[in-house]
């Protein structure tokens, strides 16, 4: 099985959410995630989320406060630390298929992101999106 | 009209707090510089040439086909499946679970083993899982009043009641169409830099065209098969009226909302073209009879715009009193657009955008090439080295607009933004009366920024955001909102998003006219129906009729 990476993104930063982490720093380490992942060498997914979110915030904050003091990226760890202040700066990377995402941690991610969703009702069903649930015309 | 008075500042763009509002994006009309557009311009620039493949349709129209055709030095196919669905399973919602058609844009020529492996995908779409070498998959479902006449009538040697055509406007309306890697599709980023789908949702727009295509195949394949020798094919300018449908739901809203950087560079191309050619100090003879004769079609399609929905009548009322009323406007004196535009200003927020859409057609040389900085593919960044002093400022500068809010009272944030369980559609709730609002999506933009506001207030100036957002992680999402805002002034939709009267309809327009779409057809406030490429060339007419169908109109009754 191999990923988009704008699926990896979006699922891990779901995922994120899921376990309670603040959007924009999910958003942030679904795109490192994304990166991570890029080609057949890394599960960004499982690199992520064995990071707990008080750790992920932490991480944001070491790296944001090294990047703010000048120091070059030899100052951050290898893997995800670099790859964060890369995310952070812009800095483009070479894309293609995530490869090594292993079916584990892609069903964790799954599982967490359903924790983002509103179980259905029949109220829900009916109102929340408008429309009827016929459209014979 | 040259007793019109007419304001200063001609090469000035129009007010983020006038554009960005809801009311008036809900009144947006395409433009020359709307994707569908922009697509086909593309196609007949290169000079693309739409070869039918495959096809394999039983009488009853359900089978394979696929369409190749070669774009930007690439080869891209359609692949189509049309299938028997139920009329008791025929829905336009994302809770359907089968659909009329179901389509691929796929990356070359597919092997018939491709196909193999997409009919049992494709028809499942959502559920179905998908490679590289698909760029887009669609949905579609059809006009089932529509489909019926036209085979019907084809059939028996004769052409469909335009007026039908006409009112409908479509064969198949299109469900959902799912791009950038959505169920393992393609990254955008695999065609982004391709020449002809570069711009945004051009792989979207390219599919929804070749879909259109396909439905015409389609209803003529049928109707041969139910008239025999007697069949006839259709009238090609009924042909050509006949665009695409679809069918609209919440989901486009929450796109605008997390993508303030490419919402900014369609708001501000357009807003830039629409100055540009206010500023135009004179038209030729020959531009005035253009300009003159696209006003004549403007006003004849929005009297053939009729809908169900109270609420857009009543605005069509208005615009087809106001056009009617409108002086003959002298295109010979000076600034003759901007006088255009400023007479618009005291009519209604539809006739004000009409009138823009309208000063933009016939200056396709002056602003086409804006198209060219409407999509966003550059990295995000984000720097948290920023002081909370510098950010005051930028919320000062770009985000006056939230504290008009009193989001103290209920109505304020009566409504929340959510995703369903039920194959993850997006739908939209009342906070006082329903579960979930515990797992709201950020689209509550005017809240967090004063969220964001009185958290500041706790900092001193020259505390850099990366310690702010340690303590406060629930600001990050704000705090790389209002960074990203400082030079992009259209990034936000300047409006309550949580509002008990926020009407999502009007989001959803705004993205759509961008598309392209018209006869917007709103079924309430949440979900709408709207046509693509209605007067669009056809396939074999990309050369002969060029890129001339802004708000077409309908074609004469063919004689029987």
């Amino acid at each position: 099985m191999n990923y988009s990476l704008n699926e990896v993104h979006m699922t891990l930063r779901k995922a994120l959410c899921g376990r309670g982490l603040a959007f924009g720093a999910a958003d942030d380490f679904g795109a490192v995630g994304a990166r991570l992942s890029s080609g057949a060498a890394c599960d960004g997914i499982a690199a992520v989320l064995a990071f707990d979110n008080s750790a992920l915030i932490a991480l944001l904050h070491r790296v944001e406060t090294t990047m703010a003091g000048g120091s070059s990226h030899t100052a951050l760890a290898a893997g995800i630390e670099q790859t964060l202040a890369a995310q952070l700066q812009g800095h483009p990377f070479p894309r293609d298929r995530a490869c090594a995402i292993s079916a584990e941690s892609w069903q964790q991610a799954l599982v967490l992101s359903h924790l983002t969703y509103v179980p259905e009702t029949e109220a829900s069903r009916l109102g929340g999106a408008g429309a009827g649930t016929n459209d014979n015309d | 009209m040259s007793s019109i008075s007419f304001s200063d500042g001609r090469l000035q763009l129009r007010s983020p707090d006038t554009v960005m509002r809801l009311e008036r994006l809900g009144s947006a009309f395409p433009t020359r510089l709307s994707f569908g557009r922009s697509m086909v311009r593309n196609l007949i620039a290169d000079g693309v040439e739409v070869r039918r493949t495959r096809w394999t349709m039983n009488d009853q129209g359900f089978g394979r086909a696929t369409y190749t055709l070669d774009l930007g030095g690439h080869t891209y196919s359609l692949i189509a499946f049309s299938n028997a669905l139920n009329d008791a399973d025929r829905s336009d919602r994302v809770i359907a679970e089968a659909w009329d058609a179901s389509f691929a844009l796929f990356d070359g020529i597919p092997e018939d083993s491709d196909l193999d492996r997409l009919e049992t995908n494709l028809p499942k779409q959502e559920a179905g899982r998908y490679s590289e070498k698909e760029l887009v998959i669609s949905r579609s479902n059809k006009s089932v009043r529509l489909f019926s006449h036209v085979a019907s009538a084809l059939a028996q040697g004769k052409q469909p009641d335009v007026d039908m055509v006409d009112s409908i406007g479509y064969l198949m309306r299109t469900t959902a169409v799912y791009g950038n890697g959505k169920f393992g599709i393609a990254d955008r980023f695999v065609f982004s830099g391709r020449p002809g789908l570069s711009g945004p949702f051009a792989a979207e727009m390219l599919t929804v065209w070749l879909i259109r295509h396909f439905t015409h195949d389609l209803v003529e394949h049928v109707a041969r098969a139910l008239g025999g020798e007697r069949a006839v094919p259709l009238d090609s300018a009924i042909k050509r009226h006949l665009g695409i449908g679809n069918s609209t739901g919440l989901g486009m809203a929450p796109f605008l909302i997390h993508h303030p950087e490419l919402i900014h560079n369609w708001l501000s191309a357009r807003e830039t073209a629409i100055a540009k050619v206010r500023a135009i100090e004179s038209l030729s003879d020959t531009q005035q009879s253009r300009l003159l004769e696209l006003l004549e079609r403007a006003k004849t399609h929005v009297s053939q715009w009729f809908v169900p929905d109270e609420i857009q009548t009543a605005r069509l009322d208005v615009l087809r009193d106001e056009l009617a009323d409108m002086p003959a406007p002298d295109l010979s004196v000076d600034y003759p657009l901007q006088r255009l535009i400023d007479w618009s200003l005291s009519q209604s927020v539809e006739c004000q955008e009409l009138i823009a859409a309208l000063c933009l057609e016939p200056f396709g040389e002056m602003i086409d090439a804006l198209t060219e900085a409407m999509a966003f593919n550059a990295p995000k960044a984000f720097d948290a080295s920023q002081t909370v002093s510098q950010t005051r400022t930028i919320i000062g500068q770009h985000y006056q607009w939230c504290e008009t809010f009193d989001l103290e009272q209920h109505e304020s944030q009566q409504k929340f933004w959510y995703v369903s369980e039920a194959k993850l559609e997006p739908r939209l709730g009342d906070r006082y009366a329903e579960d979930g609002a515990d797992k709201e999506q950020p689209l509550d933009i005017a809240r967090q920024v004063q969220g964001m506001v009185s958290t500041l207030t706790d900092y001193a100036d020259d505390t850099p955001l990366a310690d702010v957002l340690a303590q406060h992680p629930e600001h990050r999402n704000i705090a790389k909102r209002i960074q990203a805002a400082a030079d992009r002034p259209f990034a936000e939709v300047r409006d309550n998003l949580i509002d008990q009267s926020m009407r999502p309809i009007d989001l959803l327009r705004c993205k759509l006219a961008f598309f392209g779409a018209v006869k917007f057809d709103p079924k309430s406030d949440l979900w709408t129906r709207i046509t693509l490429f209605q007067g669009a060339p056809l396939a074999g007419e990309l050369q002969t009729l060029g890129d001339d169908w802004w708000l077409a109109t309908k074609p004469a009754q063919t004689p029987l």
